[in-house]
């Protein structure tokens, strides 16, 4: 049966019962429901403006998904058979916790900076502000970065994302408890920009000043002279495009701003004119050296630029360090002598370690030893201190082949396999409101003020020969493949990611450490309050709106960014707001 | 057939009148709508169990699931294409607000409400409970609220957008598996309130585990006295309860939490705001909107939505990558049976104590139906996208989606019977929780 019934709000909420419905007639003239859905024309993938089509697609055909996600498949996952199904089981070792010893998901400590990597990347976005630090809240994307600000080195006593959590009975690195983040507010700009636009709309700014006393460190030695900052995640989506592009691209473009700003003296051979032997990649436990020629790929991920390719990039790292879960090209603990001494003296830990770890299936039985104070002490000492691919021996002894691990890897090769079909596989969301005029006239402000010069709009990528880790080519040798074509690949796409994959300084109040950040991509972050709830930005989420943001790129004259953001201060508050609206949506 | 045209105009205090009129005298017209109410396609509230010896060999089942989760998806993307590939007339905007209004009202809130009542009815039984006179009745009864806690959570993950992926509570609340070594040590070193942060212990698992084994309800004499799991031997029943008891607290914070997130504080709710706030909990928006407003105002120039648009919004609700119908849908074909059905990997069966997976299954997808009806009844609400579609005609829509829906939940409710059962059957794999499998059962709809 069809009813054709015209309601109002009113009545509806007033509706008791189907009885009180009256039929009246069947010949009503309104009774075309609400008409049929016509087809609009379709902006989107079209050019538009000061906009070509491919602008549409930041991530190029191969790495754009139409969806407003930063979680989506690639077409260059989705078009190769039986891909997505390795793309979503990776993806839950992104998205869910890990846990001592339960499959799935297993291994996590004995030290650990968080239990998952949702927990620093909240839907898959930029960390969220935080005023306290606490591994276990979900969305708290920092890292803290603790170091000598005499040499700028971080400490030695503890890791260099340093961890407040571990396995009983063992004591965390730091006691989290006593971290104090306090949130500040800029009173006025290094640079003399006034803290009011000339239109007399304000703006404000903040930063973090975040201590550490010296009683929070479970270490022997306890550091010394230091300072900390925060680092906060970014997405996570697009970083296989940028691991598609050529090092002599990037090396261009160096060479072309070395013309103009400094360059990171540790990355930059400003009298050659190349990048220095410390820009390649290179890991003891990994065979980078001969990928290109006589060194490793090119550094280009992290702020510090510290990491080359994905494939041992930011992600492939952190899945095992930042929750000690090893793998098969990992055998060794991200621990450090001073923790592994401080535990191996701490009466507590000995005395719990004797009490339950006489069982095989146990997972102190590693620490066990003979069963004597100094014996487990010992080896405790010894086990803790497993933190290089050196130790691998001493870690296969009691961490891998021992009971209760009996051979087995914590992360099986075709898991972290997944999980790097998941992570290389992450499209960047289509751009949005192109056509937009507003978002238009933004554009061409981005590019007359000189935003465009560090926040390089385009690059091409190469053929996208990547470099491939040992665990994954051990997996494609177990099933018989080449590892070279068992990820996503993503050959000669024009790309927008707005970054230039330069490390530049903005002379910010309590600066990131060294200074110098790589220029973070833009893509895609217009989405980041619908997706995320939240929408801080910079490395250590200062700036809690794009405005505040544009605003740090001229705290100091001395600023790569001084310029162009006094042209923006100048501006009147129409091409403020399509600046704005130009950065929300590409 | 039969048309009606009907006008109603003010109901109050029990007395109606109507007017039988084209022309409408009310005030409200910008809120009149001409809609086609048309009957939706729905699932049966009941199905029975495939426990066929013979049937747990075979794929077919666990295949024919996941296949018609992928035809619900596709009916599902269809139907936002359809939408955001139209002009919509300022009638049809008007409505498809109206749509969004009452999925708030309809469906989102009350299915939250539902979940923050169980789950304190749920913390009101365990806190009844004390080891020296507990009894199997009171074990049965914390067991039947877990369930209906259960059922609720997931007829709610059809809506995760919003407060549950914002304020991170799908992992807070729901993360497996459960960290049973975490949860020795801490049973063994006593607990304090930094401990209580770790979510692989919390939520809705850590409960499952000391509520239900092996698809039963625990026994009474095991919680008198101490636990007879692998590795638990040492820890009493009264440990577990009183952790219980903690952890249920915990929950239910997060699902007033939700609930008021949704909802907005209201004279109604002062109590549960008071809970939420009490535990340091952030329930609105950046902008300070209750999370029913922000997707409601989508698109309202000045309404500080984080939705840009109207059609964003609805993207938002039907298919987005995540936090939407489709995605729950993703989820349910591609990861929740999937991970563990096509690679006989037991280890991903994900209520592995209360063997409550093929009930979940389908709680997820009636969460998808109920968005589309916007309602928690099975009938079309006279604003919801089931309407809509009938109202400009596109039948097809509703047709694809309706039956996609009712297709799922037929092919989740026909595998065989526990999940976890039928994958090691089917693979030849042991559960590491070896049981007797004639002794299990899932509970019948």
């Amino acid at each position: 049966m069809i009813h054709v019934s015209k309601l109002t709000r009113f009545t509806c909420i007033g509706m008791l019962s189907a009885t009180m419905l009256t039929a009246c007639s069947d010949n009503d003239d309104n009774a075309n429901g609400l008409g049929s859905l016509t087809p609009e024309e379709q902006a989107f993938g079209k050019a538009t403006g000061n906009f070509t089509a491919e602008e549409w697609y930041p991530g190029g055909e191969l790495g754009t998904t139409e969806k407003a996600s930063y979680s989506a498949p690639a077409p260059a996952v989705t078009n190769i058979a039986g891909m997505e199904e390795d793309f979503i089981v990776g993806e839950g070792f992104f998205e869910k916790l890990y846990t001592f010893e339960q499959e799935p998901r297993k291994g996590l400590g004995p030290a650990w900076v968080r239990n998952s990597c949702i927990a620093c990347h909240p839907s898959y976005g930029h960390g969220k502000r935080q005023t306290e630090y606490r591994a276990n809240q979900i969305g708290n994307g920092y890292l803290l970065v603790i170091y000598h600000p005499d040499n700028n080195a971080y400490i030695s006593e503890v890791t260099g994302m340093p961890q407040t959590q571990a396995m009983s009975p063992f004591k965390a690195p730091i006691d989290e408890s006593q971290i104090s983040i306090e949130w500040k507010n800029v009173t006025e700009m290094e640079s003399g920009l006034p803290m009011k636009f000339e239109d007399g709309e304000e703006y404000a700014l903040i930063y973090p000043e975040v201590t550490i006393p010296q009683s929070a460190f479970n270490t022997n030695p306890k550091p010394t002279n230091y300072e900390v900052r925060l680092e906060s995640t970014i997405g996570i989506y697009g970083t296989g495009l940028l691991d598609a592009l050529n090092d002599e691209d990037i090396e261009a473009q160096w060479s072309a701003e070395s013309n103009y700003v400094e360059l990171n003296p540790a990355m930059w051979d400003k009298e050659a004119g190349t990048f220095k032997p410390s820009a390649y990649y290179s890991a003891g436990y990994n065979d980078t050296g001969s990928h290109r020629g006589n060194h490793g790929p090119l550094k280009r991920f992290t702020y510090a630029m510290t990491r080359g390719t994905l494939q041992d990039g930011a992600g492939a790292n952190a899945i095992w360090n930042i929750t000690n879960v090893t793998r098969s090209d990992r055998h060794f603990l991200y621990t450090t002598l001073a923790w592994a001494k401080a535990q191996s003296e701490d009466t507590e830990v000995i005395q719990y370690i004797k009490e339950h770890g006489a069982s095989p299936f146990s997972l102190l039985h590693p620490y066990y030893a003979d069963g004597t104070d100094e014996g487990i002490a010992a080896r405790v000492n010894e086990i803790l201190s497993c933190s290089s691919i050196a130790k691998k021996e001493t870690f296969d002894n009691y961490l891998f082949n021992g009971a209760p691990y009996n051979g087995q890897d914590e992360m099986s090769d075709k898991q972290y396999y997944q999980f790097m079909v998941w992570h290389r596989g992450l499209a960047v969301p289509a751009a949005r409101n192109l056509n937009d005029a507003q978002v238009q006239r933004g554009k061409e402000l981005f590019s007359q003020m000189g935003c465009a010069q560090c926040h390089r709009p385009s690059w091409k990528t190469g053929s996208d020969n990547m470099w491939v880790d040992a665990a994954t080519k051990a997996y494609a040798q177990s099933i018989g493949k080449n590892a070279a074509d068992m990820l996503p690949k993503y050959p000669n796409q024009t790309i927008w990611p707005y970054t230039d994959m330069v490390q530049h300084r903005l002379f910010m109040k309590n600066d990131i450490r060294t200074g110098w950040c790589r220029t973070t991509p833009l893509w895609g972050r217009g989405l980041s309050r619908q997706l995320t709830g939240a929408d801080d930005r910079l490395h250590d989420c200062r700036a809690r709106t794009v405005l505040e943001a544009i605003m740090w790129h001229g705290y100091s004259k001395l600023s790569d960014g001084y310029k162009a953001t006094e042209k923006f201060f100048h501006l009147k508050k129409k091409d403020r707001d399509a600046v704005v609206k130009f950065i929300e949506a590409i | 057939m039969k048309k009606f045209f009907y006008s109603m105009a003010a109901l109050l205090m029990g007395l109606a009148f109507t007017a039988c009129s084209d022309s409408d005298n009310n005030n409200e017209n910008n809120d009149q709508f001409s809609v086609i109410m048309t009957n939706p396609v729905v699932d049966q509230d009941n199905y029975g169990l495939n426990t066929t010896e013979a049937n747990y060999s075979s794929q077919q089942f666990g295949q024919q699931a996941i296949d018609n989760c992928m035809t619900l998806m596709n009916g599902l993307e269809n139907a936002n294409t359809a939408i955001a590939s139209s002009k919509l007339s300022e009638e049809q905007e008007a409505y498809l607000r109206k749509v969004l209004e009452t999925l708030v009202s309809n469906v989102i809130v009350p299915t939250y409400t539902d979940l923050a009542d169980d789950v304190e009815d749920l913390e009101n039984t365990l806190n009844g409970l004390t080891v020296n006179t507990i009894t199997q009745a009171q074990i049965d009864q914390a067991c039947q609220d877990f369930k209906q806690a259960r059922q609720h959570w997931e007829r709610s993950e059809a809506f995760l957008m919003g407060a549950a992926s914002n304020f991170d509570i799908d992992p807070t609340i729901d993360s497996w598996p459960l960290n049973r070594s975490l949860l020795l040590n801490y049973f063994n070193n006593g607990m304090d309130d930094e401990m209580l942060e770790d979510a692989t212990i919390l939520g809705f698992h850590a409960l499952e585990f000391i509520l239900f084994r092996n698809g039963q309800n625990r026994r009474v004499a095991e919680l008198q006295g101490n636990d007879t799991y692998t590795n638990f031997q040492g820890i009493t029943g009264a440990q577990e309860l009183a952790y219980a008891q903690t952890i249920c607290t915990l929950l239910k914070q997060r699902c007033f939490q939700l609930q008021v997130a949704w909802e907005g504080a209201t004279s109604a709710n002062a109590d549960r705001v008071a809970v939420v706030e009490a535990a340091h909990l952030e329930y609105k928006t950046e902008s300070g909107l209750s999370y029913g407003e922000n997707l409601m105002k989508a698109g309202i120039s000045g309404s500080k939505s984080t939705f840009a648009t109207l059609k964003a919004a609805i993207a938002q609700v039907l298919s987005d990558d995540e936090g939407s119908c489709v995605a729950i849908c993703n989820e349910v074909g591609t990861a929740k049976i999937a991970n563990p059905f096509t690679a006989g990997d037991i280890a991903y069966v994900e209520s592995p104590y209360s063997y409550n997976s093929i009930t979940d299954f389908r709680d997820n997808i009636r969460s998808i139906r109920n968005v589309w009806l916007g309602s928690t009844d099975k009938t079309a609400n006279q604003y919801s996208f089931h309407t809509f579609f009938a109202s400009v005609k596109q039948e097809t829509v509703n047709k694809n989606v309706e039956n996609g829906y009712v297709g799922a939940i037929e092919a989740i409710s026909n595998m065989p019977a526990p999940f976890v059962k039928y994958c090691s059957v089917v693979w030849g794999k042991d559960f590491d929780d070896p049981e007797n499998w004639d002794s299990i059962t899932e509970d019948e709809e």
